[in-house]
């Protein structure tokens, strides 16, 4: 007999065998929030210029990690993603650096680079989710 | 003491430091909750560069989000953020949240379905004319000009089914007179046109005849072309990337009746081939707060 926990959905039966029919079951691996930041958490990027944001984790393995960045006022892009014509696009506009040397995840840190290709200083406000699970 | 629900992975014990050995652990670690999850989409059809859509979430602040897109070209579904290897950034999907919705879009560089090739210097020929102007039409002092636009790659398939070809000339001038200036736009019925004009041009059965008032100055006109077009590359040896050409003939233009263009702009020819495409989202909306 195996123990554990299970929540079904509304309608649904905990002997299910549809996993998609629970809300919970500890016979599946849950993404485990390990860190995130405070609301609001910022950097800023001089004009033409770029920024590396270094989140400092310790925990031995390079975690998964998920990111948010407002590349426009407003509007929080999700991850290594280019902004719409509308946020600039390609005249001016910031983003996250895709090169995998600049954002990254290892076993110490997670950190990102956030470019800015507008002709003024840019204040990013970011957000992250680091898991308590292997990102690799 | 601290009070929780912890629970191991299979073989590892509740009491591990590693904390991949768990798959929950209240006390450490909290859990997306989900709020919604739905499907919206965004069609391209040809000369549009970007679409977007709002799905409403009403949480007051920006929550975390996933977003899938399926183009209808093909048969993968893909996780944002998604720059299509090997493409540059010619036409990617984005999204982003606010405390109101996720908004999905897609974005080409250059318009969807869209070819715009532009003439040079070297694409234009003035019959019997030796002055300093591009092309020029009609009738010059009692003598009547035509002129032919060599266009040296227009890359559109054989048998496209093209739903629009517009021919722009820009800074364009007329001649002295009040009377209109008569032409008519041929294609050059030939599979590559060669860059030597030697004025035996063979023409398409298919033409725009045209009759300009005078403009008084500078202006640019663009001329419906889509028949010429489908003539020429539905001929047998048309492959994309071939010169295609035009050609302006004099009409019976009174004397002095005639536009022209400058030497510093060049003819422009768009072309919209058909179809459309359709990118599905599928927004995965969180009630984790990543803004206010």
């Amino acid at each position: 007999m195996t123990y554990g926990i299970k929540v079904a959905k509304t309608g649904k039966s905990v002997t299910s065998t549809n996993p998609d029919d629970f809300i919970f079951n500890s016979e599946y691996e849950t993404i485990k929030i390990y860190d995130e930041p405070a609301v609001g958490s910022s950097v800023s990027v001089g004009a033409g210029s770029s920024t590396t944001v270094t989140i400092t984790h310790n925990l031995g393995f390079a975690p998964m990690c998920w990111l948010f960045t407002e590349l426009a006022t407003g509007h929080y892009y999700c991850g290594v993603c280019l902004p719409s014509k509308a946020d600039g696009f390609p005249s001016g506009y910031a983003y996250v650096g895709p090169n995998s040397a600049e954002t990254y995840s290892d076993t110490t840190y997670f950190k990102f680079k956030i470019y800015n290709t507008t002709g003024a200083t840019k204040t990013v406000k970011y957000f992250y989710f680091i898991f308590g699970d292997d990102g690799l | 003491m601290t009070y929780g629900i912890k629970i191991a992975k299979p073989g590892k014990s509740v009491h591990s430091t590693d904390l991949r050995d768990l798959s929950v652990d209240m006390n450490t670690f909290s859990m997306f909750k989900l709020h919604s999850s739905s499907t919206t989409s965004v069609s391209f059809s040809a000369g549009d560069t970007e679409k977007s859509a709002t799905v409403s979430h009403a949480l007051g602040y920006v929550p975390a989000f996933l977003v899938y897109y399926k183009r209808s070209d093909e048969s993968v579904e893909r996780l944002l953020p998604d720059i299509p290897y090997g493409v540059d950034f010619d036409y990617y999907p984005w999204a982003y949240a606010t405390t109101t919705g996720i908004t999905v879009g897609y974005t080409y560089a250059t318009p969807f379905n869209r070819t715009i090739v532009t003439g040079d210097n070297a694409g234009i020929r003035e019959e019997l004319w030796t002055g300093s102007a591009g092309l020029i039409v009609g009738n010059v002092s009692g003598s009547g000009k035509s002129s032919a636009i060599r266009l040296a790659s227009v890359p559109v398939p054989k048998n496209g089914s093209f739903t629009l070809a517009n021919l722009e000339i820009k800074h364009v001038f007329s001649g002295p007179t009040n009377s209109d200036t008569k032409y008519k736009i041929y294609g050059i019925d030939e599979d590559n046109v060669g860059t030597g004009f030697d004025w035996n041009y063979a023409k398409t059965s298919a033409y725009d005849a045209r009759n300009q008032a005078k403009v008084g100055s500078w202006w640019n006109f663009g001329t419906d072309v889509l028949d010429q077009v489908n003539e020429i590359t539905t001929r047998a040896g048309w492959s994309s990337g071939n010169a295609m050409g035009f050609i302006f003939t004099e009409d019976g233009s009174a004397s002095d009746a005639y536009i022209g263009d400058d030497t510093d702009t060049y003819p422009e020819l768009t072309i919209d081939t058909s179809g459309s495409l359709t990118i599905s989202f599928r927004v995965i909306i969180f009630k984790d707060k990543i803004a206010t």
